[in-house]
């Protein structure tokens, strides 16, 4: 049962502070100025999308990483960019902080509200409101879910490229609040990659837009900077986003290793070779078990672990690349390999990778999952020393990762009933984190620093850095009143507890990458 | 300038400040009297390069023209074809003046390649952005930020690229369509295509230019059924018609627009008599500017409601700019003197 020992986030109490605001309808025992700010938002929002009682605000007390936990004052649920603007400005008059949230999925712990702060949902907020296939672009509000996308531009052979795999129901803001990832980064980049233009309302209520709907602009690239800014900076209202072809055919091979590193000697010689497939995964014996045991998606038995590779393009590009990466996977000493059949063949082989996560899940009661990032050639000996390190702590580790750019997904498997386990998984956890910037690598590839990893920020960038971007943050924001507590290292630092399963997870609504 | 150490007190010792390079953009390096020119053409050299990583640090003042060179014994590129290379344009003026070539249609320009960067604030402090390996979502991303600030945000030190593997081939062909509108909608239909184009540039005449790359062997066969699938006649031309034109005829104005938007800019520019080119499938027109004609591009360009940049022509602002509303606000934290500015 995942939570039962959930360390609840209680940052201190956001001081108050009145600003003159007439406060007759205080009630007896309310603060006057809590009870005026709530007021002010019920001549905003109707009851049904201003939601106050604890039954309702439950539901928005954690994100994907059930670790954290913490309760709003208040959720608002906006149908028009004017309704979030003036939800934002009511925060600044009262100096209350605010979080906006998608459908939640953040990994990080990005999405866990403020305590006794201020949720501004964005689901509805979700139109496609202008799709333009001859300049590939689509114009959207923030609450569309990411597949959306793709689904309204399929009639016309494009799609919305960034691919997490909570697709099918996190939002397109969270995506750029995140910069999130996904299988297909190496050929296709990341979120803030395919973002064109956005408008957004800055903490202070002011509304600015930057880029445009074309992919070149002038000026400073502002919107680069705004995607994966974590909500620190503000809401996106609306966003331009860039669409591109879907690939005329896929050749998706999967092959079986007696050990770990020769499937990374594999992943090496493929990009060596001046091949850039769509996607390289590879899985460990540990995560394929779970994964067979989920989705029997027929993964080489015997091996130790299991590289997926899909090639993508035209046709003629596909058949000359198929034979040369044929000729590479014959030559890395694969236990065996196969190509998928058919289009069915290749869901299932992704069945298998897509659920790795889940899966892995029921190995164990509570997990750990981690996103650093490490130089690809060291990937051999990350996963040696992932394995090394796990042993010291003695805990079970299950790997998962994109291999073509080096980003790892170990999961630290733990039962937190078992006193000092909870805790060995921390300590690994932050091992593992210490080896990805040691070797020169990132904290995080694409679930982004949250709550979870905002300890390790200062360690991979140091001080002067981390203090100029805490300067930037507040000429957007100069109170922090938006998602404070993110990304930035702070005193009550909560510890790292990421485990479990979410709800939706066990539900298999969604996954992990 | 060679050293951080000399660069900062350079820029410490100056009241307004403009760091240059190659200064193969000179609109770029117009500045007022008084304004320090911080040459940073002897800061150069690439620091870290592993080919197995794909990615590779160099100093701002490193001609791209090395770096090209370097990764190409390499079989590695920068897919984005950046301009001015043979003319000695440096890592921090393409990255500071945010130019792409036509190769960008396909992977992106150089805010998608650039993966870190070192810079000086206004106030000279030391900041890094970034990091080195190709996928990161750690901290805020101030190298994209740094692109198109055109040295007026930082001055940029050193930056850390993602390359991609060189195509073993390349083949260009055009297909003349005999006019704008027809150029435009053939475009329409190319980008639809799962036909994976490098690059795809137009004419006003309507000669449509595309460029496929890959495998030995294979770009043949592709350009036959891009033709068949078109009903587009595309015959294999030189590389040479991706080359930028020099001396007056040179496209030297880099306008971002739509396709949309493209009848009514080149009915414009054709009044005016200016060359002009349509290149990443008409999202940016590159217009030529002959000497003590800014005035009149600038009117044309604000009467359709877009912006240029010019780079051998000043002023460099020409035109409607978006609003510079966001660029004064990280001016606060990146140059709260306006050093820079």
């Amino acid at each position: 049962m995942p939570g039962h020992h959930n360390r609840r986030w209680r940052p201190g109490r956001p001081a108050l502070r009145s600003e003159g605001r007439p406060a007759a309808d205080a009630g007896p025992g309310q603060p006057l100025e809590s009870v005026s700010f709530i007021s002010d938002l019920q001549t905003l929002f109707p009851p049904d999308r201003c939601l106050l009682d604890g039954a309702a605000l439950a539901a928005y007390e954690s994100d994907g990483l059930t670790a954290f936990a913490a309760t709003p004052r208040a959720v608002v649920v906006p149908v028009s960019r004017e309704e979030v603007i003036a939800a934002v400005k009511t925060c600044a008059a009262w100096n209350v902080p605010f979080m906006a949230r998608g459908s939640g999925t953040s990994l990080s712990g990005g999405a866990v509200p403020v305590e006794d702060g201020l949720v501004i949902a964005l689901n509805r907020l979700n139109r496609i409101l202008h799709l333009d296939p001859e300049a590939r672009t689509a114009v959207v509000e923030p609450g569309v879910v990411n597949l959306a996308v793709s689904a309204a531009a399929a009639p016309h052979g494009l799609y919305f490229a960034p691919d997490p795999s909570s697709q099918q129901i996190c939002t397109i803001g969270g995506n750029v609040a995140f910069n999130s990832g996904g299988a297909h980064c190496l050929k296709y980049g990341m979120t803030s990659n395919h973002i064109l233009g956005m408008t957004v309302v800055a903490a202070t209520g002011e509304v600015l837009t930057f880029g445009g709907g074309s992919m070149e602009s002038l000026g400073p690239d502002l919107v680069g900077l705004f995607c994966g800014s974590e909500g620190l900076f503000g809401i996106a209202l609306e966003l331009t986003l860039r669409l591109i072809p879907k690939a005329e055919v896929f050749h998706t091979l999967l092959a079986g290793y007696d050990t770990t590193e020769r499937a990374g000697d594999a992943v090496s010689a493929i990009i060596a070779a001046g091949i850039l497939p769509g996607a390289m995964e590879i899985m460990d014996r540990l995560a394929i078990d779970a994964a067979e045991a989920a989705t029997h998606c027929g993964y080489p038995p015997n091996a130790a672990t299991v590289l997926i590779v899909e090639l993508e393009g035209p046709r003629e590009q596909v058949e000359s690349e198929k034979r040369r990466l044929a000729a590479i996977i014959a030559q890395s000493h694969p236990l065996e390999s196969r190509v998928a059949r058919d289009a069915d063949d290749r869901a299932l082989i992704w069945k298998g990778r897509k659920s790795a996560f889940s899966a892995v899940g029921r190995l164990s009661p509570d997990f750990i999952v981690q996103d650093g990032v490490v130089p690809r050639s060291r990937l051999g000996e990350a996963l040696r020393r992932i394995g090394e390190l796990a042993a010291e702590h003695g805990l079970r580790c299950a790997n998962v990762f994109h291999a073509g750019d080096g980003n790892l997904h170990p999961l630290i498997l733990f039962d937190g009933r078992i006193p000092g386990q909870f805790e060995r998984g921390e300590a690994l956890a932050g091992r593992i984190l210490e080896m990805c910037i040691e070797m020169g690598g990132s904290i995080t590839g694409e679930h982004g620093v949250g709550l979870e990893k905002r300890a390790f920020l200062t360690p991979m960038f140091g001080e002067p850095d981390v203090a100029f971007m805490r300067e930037v943050r507040r000429v957007f924001d100069p109170r922090e009143l938006a998602n404070p507590g993110k990304m930035f290292p702070s005193g009550e630092a909560p510890a790292l507890t990421a485990h479990g399963l979410h709800p939706l997870e066990k539900a298999g609504v969604l996954s992990r990458e | 300038m060679t050293t951080t150490d000399s660069i900062r007190d350079a820029l410490l010792a100056s009241p307004k400040a403009r760091p240059v390079g190659a200064r193969t953009k000179p609109a770029l390096c117009d500045a007022p009297a008084g304004t320090a020119f911080l040459d940073l053409s002897g800061h150069r050299g690439i620091t870290d390069y592993e080919p197995g990583e794909f990615t590779f640090t160099a100093r701002a003042g490193t001609p791209l023209r090395d770096i090209a060179e370097t990764l190409a014994r390499n079989g590695q590129y920068l897919p984005f074809d950046p301009p001015l290379v043979a003319e000695g344009a440096t890592v921090g003026g393409t990255i500071a003046a945010g130019l792409n070539g036509p190769g960008r249609l396909r992977y992106g320009g150089v805010r998608d390649f650039i993966i870190g960067a070192t810079f000086l604030t206004g106030d000279a402090r030391l900041i890094r952005g970034g990091g080195k390996v190709v996928k990161s979502a750690a901290g805020f991303d101030f190298p994209k930020l740094l692109v198109g600030s055109c040295g007026r945000l930082g001055v940029i030190l050193e930056a850390t690229f993602k390359v991609f593997p060189l195509p073993q081939e390349r083949l260009t062909a055009a297909a003349e369509t005999g006019s704008l509108r027809a150029a435009l909608e053939l475009t329409a239909r190319l980008v639809l295509q799962p036909a994976d184009l490098d690059a795809l540039d137009f004419e006003p005449g309507g000669r449509v230019l595309v460029r496929l790359a890959g495998d030995h062997g294979t770009l043949e066969a592709r350009r036959e059924r891009l033709s068949r699938e078109t009903g587009a006649a595309f015959a294999a031309v030189g590389e040479s018609c991706w080359a930028a034109p020099s001396g007056d005829a040179a496209l030297s104005v880099k306008v971002p627009l739509t396709p949309a938007r493209v009848p009514e800019l080149d009915a414009a520019l054709a009044s005016l008599g200016l060359p002009r080119r349509y290149s990443v499938a008409g999202q940016v027109a590159w217009v030529g500017l002959p000497a003590g004609q800014p005035a009149a591009l600038d009117a044309a360009l604000r009467a359709c409601r877009l912006g240029g940049l010019s780079l051998q022509t000043a002023p460099a602002r020409l035109g409607l700019w978006p609003s510079s509303e966001g660029e004064q606000w990280v001016r606060r934290a990146f140059d709260p003197g306006g050093r820079l500015a």
